[in-house]
């Protein structure tokens, strides 16, 4: 096994890989073998890792980066089949580990810091028993001895009242400190070595800034870090090196600085371009062609009450409680107002829990408020008292407005192929004849750019990006008004998101439709809106246009969320030398 | 020079489905290894059970393919023969011929399996997704009813509709199909319970569709599709309930040729001919083993797809 190459054009990671280093590999290669024959899914892969470093592997979906993770902790599928020209971790050659001696690893000298908390961590157990096992399984003796390790993982993981904490289980953790647990979990042990897969997707910003902090913390004192992660900004903040995936190779790597300010790999350039921001206001994110909808079918469209003059959406005063524990009300909705002007996006901002997803669920009309009203595009939608608005009244207003959700595929019936999901929504809009209802169908999948050949496709069997586009044509085939789009784009890789939110502006300004956007991340928000609201704890703290709360925020609110907001460095200023 | 992250070619999936790397595309993943498991990686024990369900299910519907002997001629002077060339499982005590009767048999056992899961499903399916959709009042009134129907074992609610209605093969059909019907309205309101909260009944709402077009064509339809799969578990149960009222005496009545009541007649003789009631009883459990796996199998796949 003398003959692989690398393909490491960085130079740098040659460098650390000399003496004592935690990581050195040389041509990796991984494959599965399936029913269909082999997938190569990690090609030729070299990486390197010195003490006190944090390496970023970098890619989409499908890119290889978990699979080249789990490697290193001899955690893959059984028919996975690993080689490799050099495959040293911590010093000796894993190519060569039993089972055995790679559970001797695992947890004591390498920390593996799973994604997803909300899985990775078992209901039925308190944290403190979680840890506890990792202390157990590597035989540490003594009940108080191992509590008291217990209680100090968790302090060093930044959990306050590690004591109480201990004793409860995931799912009476918020999502951060879920996640403080997971990495309290890895590293109870001191191992050299930690690997962390995603660990801050899913997080709002400001747990994130503090879950970077408490990683970086890692790397000072003096462990390796090997962590996965499609968020450039974040990999920016953390990564001493960064080696960039795609197809199971890896297409760049070296000094994360230098990557990031000077990609000499197109995809890294694309994966850059790719990100929302501010900045790249009006800016097309993605390399695609732009859609058109010139090509739209004629026929007699809908006929709608939709004034042309009145704002979309105005709402006043809007509130909502549910009981609580102990007869107590929970207020999830505090005094919302806000108005949607035609034409316009109007960005609603918070963290989870800051009743955001209520708001869009009462400007939908599937949620009564308790107080204020909803006016839609000049009717009355939503009120109470003696302007509540019966279902029979708003039936007919429906196809006026539309949802995209976060998770298209649940909004499909399970019956249904693609195709079927639009006539359905046609059929529903009483929008032409049964006979021309699927040409009008391939004529809105081609508005989303999808081919017609995806027509008997169930959604079940398309990408994320694909399922977003088919629920997105979904709600143009009732020619809305009004699109409420809630975190359209949050589990979508930020490649695929780039082509969404490219779409979504496409249509707006050639359909002149009116966009609720809804999203836990700032950087998306900052790009698609006109009007932007903050949101905390069910009350509106700041609103204006996104030009100004960005740039001058008037409340600390919005500064702490704004200073949270992991970014690129500016591409000048790329001057992080690594020591 | 454009960069290949094109929107709307599907990308390779990752083998092995369930790499956590892939989350928006896991379902996919796993999906895809599903339909091949069902196809390629179907396991031999659930082929095998095809198999014999298919041989049961044939003897049922033309018994006259596999045997040419009545089942019910009496032969005395043949009586107690053990099982040879001629008579494959051997004669009873009247000397007819055990095979052709177990074949015979067939038809009425898995017609009255069928019947009562049927009658099963109907009833409790009612009150399920009535249950279910309607809320309130009613869903706490169905729910009380069943928790009473629960109270007694489901044989004992099956003794008690013949006790009421007398012995028969079509009262033990509807007698078994009252015994599971409570299991039945239990699981069909919690799946009712489940597709009303699922985002895309949501969704039609928010297309417009009235509530009666949203029950009818979207809430019904799907609580009832994993039925089928359900049902196929349920036969193989009622069978061995239906047989079993037989063997108490209160299905199908002798000389009738059915597994039940043939195998209360092979019992007096088991220590002289054991092939009276052995037969029988292999077949009763074949028929119960056999759905049970093929069902649970088709339950399986149903899962992975949704």
């Amino acid at each position: 096994m003398t003959d692989y190459q690398t393909n490491n054009d960085g130079g740098s990671a040659a460098s650390v890989a000399e003496a004592n280093s935690l990581l050195n590999i040389e041509g990796l290669n991984v494959s599965f073998a399936t029913p269909r024959g082999t997938v190569d899914v990690v090609k030729d892969v070299s990486l390197a890792l010195a003490p006190g470093k944090a390496l970023a592997l970098v890619g989409e979906s499908g890119s290889g980066k978990t699979v080249t993770a789990r490697t290193l902790v001899g955690l893959n599928a059984a028919n996975a089949k690993v080689a490799a020209g050099r495959l040293d971790v911590l010093g000796r050659n894993a190519l060569k580990l039993s089972e055995r001696q790679w559970r001797g690893l695992r947890g004591k000298d390498i920390g593996y810091v799973l994604q997803d908390a909300l899985v990775s961590l078992d209901p039925l157990r308190t944290v403190g028993q979680e840890i506890d096992e990792a202390l157990r399984a590597h035989g540490v003796r003594g009940r108080a001895a191992r509590l008291e390790r217990v209680h100090q993982a968790l302090r060093d993981a930044g959990i306050p009242d590690p004591e109480v904490r201990a004793k409860q289980r995931s799912g009476e953790l918020s999502g951060g400190l879920r996640q403080r647990a997971l990495i309290a979990q890895a590293t109870v042990l001191n191992p050299q070595l930690v690997i962390a897969d995603e660990p801050t997707t899913a997080l709002d910003a400001t747990v994130q800034a503090q879950i970077l902090e408490l990683l970086s913390g890692l790397k000072e004192q003096g462990r390796g870090l090997v962590f996965i992660s499609h968020d450039l900004a974040v990999v920016s903040h953390l990564a001493d090196e960064i080696a960039v995936m795609q197809g199971g190779r890896i297409v760049e790597s070296g000094r994360a600085a230098e990557v990031l300010s000077n990609p000499r790999h197109e995809y890294t350039q694309a994966l850059i371009d790719a990100i929302p921001s501010g900045a790249a206001k009006g800016r097309r994110l993605s390399t695609g062609a732009p859609v058109s909808v010139a090509a739209r079918s004629g026929g007699p469209g809908r006929t709608t009450e939709f004034s042309e003059t009145a704002p979309a959406i105005v709402a006043r005063d809007l509130v909502k409680s549910y009981p609580g524990p102990g007869g107590t009300r929970r207020t999830v909705v505090d005094g919302v107002s806000f108005t949607l002007e035609r034409g316009k996006t109007l960005g609603i901002v918070g963290e989870s829990g800051s009743g955001k997803s209520t708001t869009a669920r009462i400007a939908l009309g599937l949620t009564q408020p308790d107080a204020g009203s909803v006016n839609l595009g000049g009717f009355a939608w939503s009120g109470t008292g003696a302007d509540q608005v019966s279902e029979d009244q708003r039936r007919r207003h429906r196809p006026d407005i539309q949802l995209v959700n976060q998770d298209p595929l649940s909004s499909f019936d399970p019956r249904f192929s693609v195709g079927r999901v639009i006539t359905d929504a046609l059929e529903a809009g009483s929008i032409g004849t049964s006979a021309d209802r699927t040409e009008r169908a391939v004529t809105l999948l081609d508005q989303v750019g999808l081919p017609p050949s995806l027509f008997n496709r169930r959604p079940l069997t398309l990408s994320g990006g694909q399922r977003q586009r088919v629920a997105i044509a979904r709600a143009l085939a009732l020619q809305p008004r009004v699109l409420l789009l809630d975190e359209p784009v949050s589990a979508l890789d930020v490649s695929i998101q780039a082509q969404v939110l490219d779409l979504l502006a496409d249509l707006q300004s050639q359909l002149g439709l009116s966009y609720l956007f809804i999203s836990h991340d700032l950087g998306v928000i900052h790009h698609v809106s006109d009007d932007v609201l903050v949101m905390k704890d069910g009350k509106v703290v700041e609103a204006g246009t996104a030009a100004d709360v960005f740039t001058i925020p008037q409340t600390d609110y919005t500064r702490q969320l704004l200073a949270a907001v992991p970014e690129l460095p500016a591409r000048e200023l790329a001057a992080k030398e690594a020591p | 020079m454009s960069v290949a992250i094109e929107p709307t070619t599907a990308r390779t999936p990752l083998p092995g489905g369930d790499q956590p790397g892939n989350k928006p595309d896991g379902r996919r993943g796993r999906t895809r290894t599903a339909v091949l498991r069902g196809l390629r990686g179907t396991p031999i024990g659930v082929w095998i059970a095809a198999a014999v369900l298919a041989f049961l299910v044939l003897a049922a519907v033309v018994p006259s393919l596999l045997t040419v002997k009545d089942p019910y001629i009496i032969d005395p002077a043949g009586a107690f023969t053990a099982p040879n060339a001629e008579h494959l499982f051997g004669t009873d005590q009247n000397g007819r011929d055990v095979f052709s009767r177990v074949i015979t048999g067939t038809g009425q056992s898995l017609l009255l399996g069928l019947a009562a899961t049927a009658i099963g499903l109907v009833f409790g399916g009612l009150l399920g997704i009535t249950a279910g959709v309607s809320g309130k009042w009613l869903d706490s009134a169905i729910c009380r009813f069943v928790e009473i129907l629960f109270a007694f074992p489901g044989l004992l609610l099956a003794l008690i509709v013949i006790a009421v209605s007398g012995t028969g093969v079509v009262t033990a059909a509807i007698a078994v199909g009252v015994g599971t019907a409570p299991g039945y309205a239990r699981m069909l309101r919690t799946q009712t319970l489940q597709v009303i909260a699922a985002p895309y009944v949501e969704t039609a709402r928010s297309l417009g569709r009235s509530r009666r077009h949203i029950l009818w064509h979207t809430i019904v339809p799907n609580v009832i599709r994993p039925l089928f799969v359900l049902a196929t578990l349920g036969v193989g149960q009622a069978i061995v309930w239906a047989s079993s009222l037989s063997f108490l005496g209160l299905g199908a009545q002798p000389p009738a040729a059915e597994w039940g009541a043939m195998l209360a007649d092979g019992r007096n003789y088991i220590q002289i001919a054991w092939w009276i009631a052995a037969f029988p009883g292999i077949f009763i459990t074949l028929a119960a083993l056999t759905t049970t796996v093929v069902g649970r199998h088709l339950q399986q796949r149903l899962e992975a797809e949704v």
